[in-house]
């Protein structure tokens, strides 16, 4: 948390841009309630015939969290975030989010997931990408909702053009905005920084600590390791399906907790 | 179920405009179909005596090939990007996906054969449309025995690496009582058979439609669960 602050100050001295943006978006995002929920995973195995991909995760999340989860390749890191989710069911154990069962349809409307992949459509504008999903989570005022959120991600002046002629940076922006459309409690996201260039990754970064900071729970999986740990409050490892560290960071800093997951993944 | 139609309504709009937009599934569709015609046309020897019955068994094995085509890419649109997934965690009823997908598809079926039934025509000397409201009865009941199907099909498969391949070897089987009732109507409307030759087979066709669109309707929520 203090260096995801401290990042996100140094961005805001450098780059007004980003001042202005942040706080718009905190505009929008503050539109909600107060929200007292959290995320539950209660020995939670799942099983793909005979691979096992998670065996018995127990986790709380609490409101307001930042966790990172690191693994290698296999882990069971993205079943895990399928299951809170609600896409995957688990083969053992239970995971309960805002405490609904993950599964329950209803948790979904207070989820939003930024993944690598954007769920956009190509040949949909960007203003009618966000109006199309604002109408799938039930958003009233979609227009308005669409708009705001193509400013705060700085694609108002791209509104009317269509996905397919986005850059790489753009539509992970836009993914954000589709993620945000109906205001969710939870943010859940499945290796956000893949495939961005250097600027985008920070633009995003500094947006992700703009969620943080409204308190919305934030879930992250990345390979990542100075960019996720900048950003998080909390790091866990996944190995083999296992749990094998869940600390909080307090300002760690990226290469002690590379020295951490060296260790502990035995890399 | 109002609210299943309304988020049904959103995903046919925005499949319809995504379609129309990249004009990539219509005009290909309808070459085939084409193709399909023509080349039957040379395969077979036609002559009046015959083409009454050669007629419906081509004109409709036109239609499910180039429907079959058709069907693969109602999924594909939403593969690119992961979209699927997208759907898939909002919080919308499953079957208002399922219902969309097959309202398209049907969509894009009725427009091949509004393009392909007057070339058809002109190429066999044929007016398969002379009995219009019984023959329409008898497309459109075929039509959404086809896409119910269809659609059902094509989700099943679009995670699969062989789905060209495994679309029609896993749908086409399934289809044949529908194409055997609905091609023996056709050929008993051009040759104008008496009422009871095709009035039973539409009823096989409507019975065949219900029974599909409620167990595919029900069926597809399980599917979306693995895509």
């Amino acid at each position: 948390m203090v260096a995801a602050d401290y990042i996100a100050k140094r961005l805001c001295m450098c780059f007004p841009i980003i001042s202005y943006n942040l706080s718009s978006y905190s505009r929008i995002v503050d539109n909600g309630a107060m929200q007292t929920t959290s995320i539950v995973c209660q020995k939670v195995g799942k099983k793909y015939g005979d691979f096992v991909a998670l065996r018995g995760i127990d986790l709380g999340i609490n409101e307001g969290d930042f966790l990172a989860i690191f693994g290698p390749n296999g882990a069971g890191k993205t079943t895990l975030l399928k299951i809170l989710c609600g896409i995957t069911r688990p083969t053992s154990g239970g995971a309960t989010v805002g405490e609904s069962d993950a599964h329950n349809p209803d948790v979904r409307k207070r989820i939003g997931v930024i993944s690598h992949k954007s769920y956009l459509y190509d040949n949909l504008t960007a203003f009618e990408n966000l109006v199309f999903y604002g109408e799938m989570y039930g958003v009233e005022n979609r227009e308005t909702r669409a708009a705001e959120l193509l400013e705060s991600v700085e694609l108002d002046n791209r509104k009317n053009d269509l996905v397919r002629n986005f850059s790489r940076g753009m539509i992970q922006r836009l993914s954000i905005a589709r993620a945000l459309v109906a205001d969710p409690a939870f943010i859940f996201l499945d290796e956000p920084f893949t495939g961005l260039d250097h600027h985008s990754a920070v633009m995003f970064q500094k947006l992700l600590s703009g969620l943080h900071r409204r308190k919305k729970t934030v879930l992250m999986i990345t390979h990542d390791i100075p960019l996720g740990i900048a950003a998080a409050t909390r790091a866990m490892i996944l190995k083999g399906g296992r749990k094998v560290h869940d600390e909080p960071v307090n300002g760690m800093d990226a290469d002690t907790f590379l020295k951490i997951y060296l260790e502990k993944v035995g890399a | 179920m109002n609210e299943i139609l309304r988020t049904a309504h959103a995903i046919l709009l925005k499949d319809l405009k995504t379609e129309f937009r990249s004009r990539e599934f219509l005009g290909h569709t309808f070459m085939f179909a084409l193709l399909v015609i023509v080349i039957f046309n040379f395969a077979f020897k036609i002559n009046p005596l015959n083409t009454p019955e050669l007629a419906s068994g081509i004109l409709w094995i036109a239609f499910l090939f180039a429907g079959t085509l058709g069907l693969g890419r109602s999924f594909l649109i939403e593969k690119e990007n992961d979209c699927i997934q997208g759907l898939g965690l909002s919080p919308v009823d499953r079957t208002a996906i399922f219902i969309a997908k097959f309202l398209g598809n049907l969509f894009f079926l009725v427009l091949i054969q509004i393009m392909t039934i007057p070339v058809f025509i002109v190429l066999y000397n044929l007016n398969v449309m002379e009995h219009f409201t019984l023959q329409t009865a008898v497309f459109l009941l075929g039509d959404i025995g086809f896409m119910t199907l269809g659609t059902l099909i094509a989700a099943m498969s679009v995670n699969l690496k062989a789905r060209e391949i495994l679309l029609p070897v896993l749908l086409l089987p399934l289809l044949v009582p529908l194409l055997i009732f609905a091609a023996s109507a056709t050929a008993a409307l051009l040759t104008g058979g008496e009422p009871e030759s095709y009035m039973g087979r539409l009823k096989l066709l409507a019975a065949y439609d219900v029974i599909f669109f409620v167990v595919s309707a029900l069926v597809f929520e399980y599917i979306m669960d693995e895509l």
